[in-house]
């Protein structure tokens, strides 16, 4: 059997027997690799009434101290196939090392803890060393424990260029390392942290890393993959960067701004976060289905950013591993079940404003809400002794689903049907009815305003009729037959709202009754109703738009065409009447199960007892808790992953007790407890961590490290990291000259290869910028879903479908090939060129300079020599430009170009 | 602390990648794969994907009794309580085809008028009449044929059996995707992803014409030698880095080089088929340089006799609802034009050189058409998931046979049903793995392209 040496560390560690056996490190993990699948929290696949990992249960078959005595310890080192647990069918035996650990764990009295990351926060000092950088000691305590020396520090020139790609995602320039090198005061370093952390880039470089987590991208996703409107999303999450928002504010804003008190334009912006969420444009999506799909979406990604949780394993049934219900994890979808969106439209979303436009904006709010009352009055002046009907029940033939609006219209979405019966159910409004009306409303959501869906707003109604039968009763419908013919049809209604009546033969009787309303509407062409009210009266049945009405609605529209020019976003907004949550059994919608209130999984909530959260705000509130010791302990640890490459817990996305334990455990305990006492400041956690020894080592490789720590978990040396597809283009850009600083705004397009959108149903289109657009940062580009930036996903950039909480960089033939032959890239050959060749000096001068903006260091003679015969013989090949293209182009494809050291 | 095998936590730990991608890259063919745990019967899969989902009532399977209860009501166990994504069970009706059938060689299957070269292959194919999938709208259940999943984030099938066994090619990715038709396969990229599977399984899509891969051809000005002049020289300064960096990390970036510069000859020299005889090109329809269905096919078999590993190949628009441009009528019959005759020349032409019985061809959608009719302007179907047919060929399957026993009208399975998982597993089955123990640990669950799902059916294989 081949153990990683870390596991032999610790085996050796555990088997002196004077260490103690700790129950979370060393057993907690036996039991979830080979026992807790049958044996834990799942009741409905457990065995043996059995939950290892729990402390009651675990009673039943451990006697303290007593290995011998113990039904576990009988079992699992069992010779005799049929008593051995697992059982050979199921699984291998425990190995020897294992079932020692277990022996001596009983031995030393069994104890127990929770999983150590569910647990509060332990009270940690770092340990009492030499060392003045608080994380030195840690690392350097745990690094001596291996027999390991650290590495010395980086040169200044891999420092400067290492603070600058991690900080602002770029290369340095030549002149700001000129400058850090001849600064010989003490706080050089630091000036160049403090500077970097106030660069605007920063925010750019760290909210990107974010958008990976929020899965940002400029369209709907799916089939059709339309546009959406997100950046200002996007540039919301650079500005809350850039001002260093507290994390607990910056996690309330984005999971609740809208629920805050008068929430600010940018509150709700910030709740883009869970807009995220794609849509399904095809014919035949189903709204409920795309809605509980971007829920369910919801809550794994925030289990997944925020509790560093699978959550999603609950969504089918009870958690294999971890202490989390099937019924739980509905009641933390019960949090995300009550928004507005999420169904087959992209709707709600908000104007976008600023100091200058918000009063614009609010200006027209107010007239257009004074004009929306005057409607309102004069469509019931209009329809004074006809009662509203709200049916309960509403279905639509051939693809489409209706709507009831508060104003008990009914609006007709998704797929726009040939044709379609629309069908009405529910308890008759009135007693005694003697008519039925219908006022075919225009709508700012239809085509040329409505009514009607068809392309010209026309509707076509072929057939009215009307059923009854005893309320709730199970009796067959009756038909009622009307005294005219029931048939209505405007082919053109120049988005006006439109009216008629059908009197009944005979007035309905006046017990109660529910009814059936059918519309047939057989006209084809989309000639179905758009938005409609269906009313009734016992009165006199006359139906007319009057001019009032019309005149309101016109005044409307005339308003509407005023509206300020703003961007807008998607954001959350909470449904009235709330929606009832129930557990999907086997994940599925369509098979609920029991009802279930908001909450937080039980095992995870050591600190609140209060009254259970209940909505989205209270949520939020829970998670940035300060006592939340498993949110913050996530936070960090996905922030030292970046400076790393890898997090103290590696598995970054799963803190569970099949994750992977701490490297360094009373490390990311104080850390996460810095960021609280820190007042959630993320740029102080940043200082912290890269102003320490360990961040600015060497990152040289080490056969003593390769060897004993290939996996560099102890941190004798930095590690040599792949840069993200942004941070290469952007270096590239920022070396050609060429780079446009501004910050923010909507997505750019700069050239892309032709042909990357033949393998998607709809062409997109991409015109590329001229000017300085071309050269934005790549935080910029356009993101389409269905075929992103190709450079990014070359470059292991994730497809925004689904939350990404860490890259796993790859090496491939295509990188190669864009790198060497992509014309956006040539480009930035040709303006670094252009550099090398302004003023005087020898190639050599140049080659220097060449080196200097592209890896930050003078090549060493060796390097010098193979660039001179390169650039000679393409001398002899190509015009001077070419060749020092050439030689540009060189750089840009070198190992070192996309790492950092 | 967890144990995991070195290559796991070396790939999951994102350090000392170099030296595994030079391992994938280099000695690809994996034969100490713990997935790897049977014989395998086929080398390689080629999988014509007929986006959109094809009718099997106008293709392969008549229906004596939907014939004669055209026009009528469907029993009510066909619609209470269904999901349609347009249909109104309340108002459906069943629809007899309008397609004549016969029956075809020795094993006398049945094939309609649409596709007379298909018919007279039947004894090489292996029909599964009994599939059932999980999702009723086409992204999703591309998604679900694809990967086992209805939703995006899963590994496809092409990026799992490249993780599994690695390919053989030494010029060209392992997985490669091509498409003909109107436009791509609804779902994009997601289809051929690599999921949570190391990016580099993921399907490399080749788009039609002479540049297949995007920035193949050199910049500009630059002939051969000043491209291998430029490549010598980035490897050549790249191995000064050696002793700063681990070597083999060096090596495995000039290993991707050196394959990027290759693939700039070889994947040219792929896809230019003059070089296929006059009676080839014949075989498989193709009659013109355009990009076809046709072309695709014969650059499919190209693609396995130079090693690579899982092919797919998509053909756009079989998802005949009757509206005008999109119906039972014409549209089909343009679609069987499109695809036929090279589906057929496929199969002949890999059996003729040999290459059929390490070969797996798949041939179908995502899923069928309902046996009831939509109220359209023309005649069409909307989409069925409970029962629909698919072919195989070669790979080591059972030519011939035909496996799955649907009732009279064709909605239900009543017998031999197989589920996509199933037909995943026995997919993997043939290729030598084992579709239980081919997984992958993320967010600390091992993930399986059969999910928790899949037998393999020993049937249909020979």
């Amino acid at each position: 059997m081949r153990l990683t040496p870390l596991l032999l560390l610790l085996s050796a560690a555990a088997a002196a027997t004077d260490v103690p056996v700790d129950y979370s490190r060393d057993v907690r993990p036996i039991f979830a690799e080979h026992c807790t699948q049958c044996h834990g929290p799942d009741e409905g696949k457990r065995e043996a009434d059995l939950y290892l990992d729990h402390p009651d249960s675990l009673s039943s078959v451990v006697a303290p101290g007593a290995p011998d005595e113990s039904a576990l310890f009988y079992r699992v080192s069992s010779k005799n196939p049929r008593l051995r647990m697992p059982p050979a069918s199921h699984a291998e035996a425990l190995d020897p090392g294992e079932i020692d650990v277990l022996r001596r764990w009983i031995e030393q009295g069994a104890g127990w803890q929770p999983h150590w990351a569910y647990a509060p926060f332990r009270a940690v000092e770092p340990p009492r060393r030499s060392e003045p950088h608080p994380i030195d000691r840690f690392v350097r305590a745990r690094l001596e424990r291996a027999g390991l020396e650290p590495s010395p520090p980086a040169d200044r020139r891999t420092l400067i260029r290492r603070l600058s790609l991690d900080l602002i995602g770029m290369v340095p320039t030549p002149e700001e390392i000129d400058t850090f090198l001849a600064d010989s005061s003490t706080d050089a370093y630091d000036d160049v942290v403090d500077r970097l952390l106030d660069s605007p880039h920063y925010a750019e470089r760290w909210a990107r890393h974010w958008l990976d987590l929020a899965r940002y991208a400029d369209s709907n996703g799916f089939t059709i993959d339309g546009r959406r409107d997100m950046w200002p999303y996007r540039d919301w999450v650079v500005r809350a960067i850039a001002q260093d928002m507290p994390f607990d504010q910056f996690t309330i804003e984005q999971l609740a701004g809208d629920l805050l008190p008068e929430p600010s334009n940018a509150q709700l912006v910030a709740t883009g976060f869970h807009r995220n969420t794609q849509i399904n444009q095809e014919g035949g999506a189903k709204d409920e289905e795309n809605r509980v799909n971007a829920v369910i979406d919801r809550v794994n990604t925030t289990g997944a950013v925020w509790l560093g949780s699978t959550l999603a394993c609950a969504q089918c049934h009870t958690h294999k591993y971890d202490p989390v219900t099937h019924a739980e994890y509905y009641q933390m979808l019960a949090f995300f079940n009550q928004t507005a969106d999420g169904g087959v439209s992209t709707g709600p979303r908000v104007a976008v404003t600023d100091e200058r436009t918000r009063p614009q904006l609010e200006a027209f709010e107010a007239r257009r809400e004074e004009l929306a009352a005057l409607l309102v009055a004069a469509e019931r002046n209009a329809t004074a002794g006809w009662t509203a009907w709200r049916p309960r029940y509403t279905s639509a033939s051939e693809g489409p689903e209706l709507r009831v609006l508060a104003d008990a219209s009914i609006l007709s979405v998704a797929h726009n049907p040939q044709t379609s019966l629309y069908e009405l159910e529910g308890p008759a409004p009135i007693p005694g009815i003697s008519a039925i009306r219908i006022d075919a409303l225009p709508d700012f959501d239809l085509r040329e305003l409505g009514p009607g869906r068809a392309r010209s707003g026309g509707f076509a109604v072929s057939s009215v009729r009307v059923f009854s039968r005893a309320t709730g009763s199970q009796d067959e419908w009756r038909e009622h037959a009307l005294r005219d013919p029931s048939s209505w049809e405007v082919l053109s209604p120049q988005g006006q709202p439109h009216a008629a009546a059908f009197r009944l033969a005979e007035a309905l009787p006046p017990n109660e009754l529910d009814l059936h309303v059918e519309l047939a509407q057989n006209h084809g062409t989309n000639h179905v109703l758009g938005r409609f009210r269906v009313s009734f009266t016992s009165g006199v049945a006359e139906a007319s738009v009057t001019q009032e009405w019309r005149d309101a609605w016109n005044a409307l529209v005339a308003h509407e065409e005023e509206r300020p020019d703003l961007p807008t976003a998607l954001v959350m907004r909470e449904q009235s009447p709330p929606r009832t949550t129930h557990v999907f059994q086997r994940g599925s919608f369509l098979d609920p199960g029991d009802e279930v209130s908001a909450d937080v999984p039980a095992a995870f909530n050591h600190f609140a007892p209060q009254k259970p959260p209940g909505t989205r705000l209270e949520l939020a509130r829970w998670l940035v808790h300060p006592d939340n010791a498993l949110v913050h302990r996530v936070t960090v640890n996905r922030w030292w992953q970046r400076f790393f490459g890898l997090g103290l817990v590696s598995t970054e996305n799963d803190f569970g007790v099949r994750g992977a334990a701490p490297s360094h455990p009373d490390l990311l305990e104080w850390l996460a407890r810095e960021l609280v006492d820190q007042r959630f400041s993320m740029k102080a956690i940043h200082r912290l961590i890269v102003t320490s020894e360990t961040y600015k080592q060497a990152s040289s490789w080490r056969q003593d490290i390769a060897e004993r720590d290939p996996g560099n978990l102890w941190l004798g040396r930095q590690s040599r990291l792949r840069l993200d597809a942004e941070a290469i283009r952007d270096s590239a850009l920022r070396a050609s000259g060429l780079l446009s600083t501004e910050i923010g705004g909507p997505p750019v397009q700069p050239p892309q290869p032709e042909g990357v959108f033949s393998f998607t149903q709809r062409d997109k289109k991409w015109v590329a910028e001229e000017g300085a657009n071309r050269y934005r940062r790549t935080l910029y580009v356009r993101i389409w879903r269905s075929s992103p930036y190709p450079f990014l996903t070359t470059f292991d950039a994730p497809q925004p479908n689904v939350t990404c909480t860490r890259r796993i960089p790859s090496s491939t033939p295509l990188q190669a090939l864009t790198l060497a032959n992509d014309p956006m890239m040539l480009e930035l050959t040709e303006g670094l060129a252009r550099r090398l060749m302004k003023g005087i000096g020898s190639p050599k001068k140049r080659i220097r300079r060449a080196w200097e903006m592209a890896l930050g260091r003078p090549p060493t003679a060796e390097e010098e020599l193979v660039m001179l015969d390169f650039l000679q013989r393409e001398r002899s090949r190509v015009s001077r430009s070419s060749a020092w293209s050439a030689v540009a182009r060189v750089l840009f494809n070198l190992d070192e170009f996309s790492h950092r050291s | 602390m967890r144990r995991i095998a070195r290559r796991e936590f070396l790939r999951q730990g994102g350090v000392g990648l170099g030296s595994i991608a030079l391992y994938h890259l280099l000695g690809s063919h994996v034969s100490g794969s713990p997935a790897r745990a049977l014989a395998p019967r086929a080398k390689s899969v080629i999988f014509l994907f007929m986006a959109g989902g094809p009718s099997q009532f106008e293709l392969f399977e008549p229906k004596e009794t939907l014939q004669r209860l055209d026009g009528k009501t469907p029993p009510s166990s066909t619609t209470d309580g269904k999901r349609f994504a347009f249909i109104d069970p309340a108002r459906a009706q069943l629809l007899g085809t309008r397609r004549s059938f016969s029956r075809h060689g020795e094993s006398g299957a049945p094939v309609s008028e649409l596709l007379p070269h298909t018919a007279r292959i039947v004894d090489d194919l292996c029909w599964v009449r009994g599939l059932e999938t999980n999702e009723i709208n086409h992204g999703p259940a591309k998604l679900f044929m694809n990967t086992g999943f209805g939703q995006f984030g899963r590994p496809s099938m092409g990026a799992w059996v490249s993780y599994g066994i690695g390919s053989e090619a030494d010029d060209l990715p392992g997985f490669i995707v091509l498409q003909s038709g109107s436009r791509g396969p609804r779902g994009g990229s997601p289809l051929w992803g690599s999921g949570f599977l190391p990016p580099r399984h993921q399907g490399t899509p080749f788009r039609s014409g002479h540049e297949p891969v995007l920035n193949l051809r050199s910049p500009q000005g630059t002939d051969d030698d000043r491209q291998r002049d430029f490549f010598d020289t980035v490897a050549q300064l790249d191995r000064l880095q050696i002793g700063e960096v681990d070597e083999s990390t060096i090596e495995s970036r000039i290993a991707n080089y050196e394959l990027a510069f290759r693939m700039q000859t070889s994947t040219p020299e792929l896809v230019d088929v003059a070089d296929e005889s006059d009676e080839v090109r014949k075989l498989y329809g193709i009659e013109d340089d355009g990009p076809s269905f046709a072309r695709n096919c014969l650059l499919a078999r190209r693609m396995i006799e130079r090693g690579v590993r899982f092919v797919q190949l998509y053909h756009a628009d079989w998802d005949h609802h009757g509206d005008p441009d999109n119906n039972l009528g014409e549209p089909l019959e343009q679609r069987c034009r499109e695809v036929d005759q090279a589906s057929a020349a496929l199969v002949t032409d890999l059996k003729r050189r040999g290459l059929l019985d390490d070969t797996l061809v798949i041939w179908g959608g995502e899923f069928g058409r309902t046996p009831m009719g939509e109220v359209r302007l023309a005649i069409g179907r909307d989409h069925h998931i409970d029962a629909f047919t698919m072919w195989m060929a070669g790979g080591g399957t059972k030519p011939g046979f035909s496996y799955g026993v649907t009732d009279d009208i064709g909605y239900s399975v009543v017998d031999e049903k197989v589920h996509v998982h199933d037909l995943h597993a026995t997919i993997l089955h043939l290729l030598g793995i084992d579709h239980e123990k081919l997984t992958y640990r993320f967010q600390g669950r091992d993930f399986r392209l059969t999910d928790v799902h899949g037998k393999v059916l020993h049937q249909l294989i020979s």
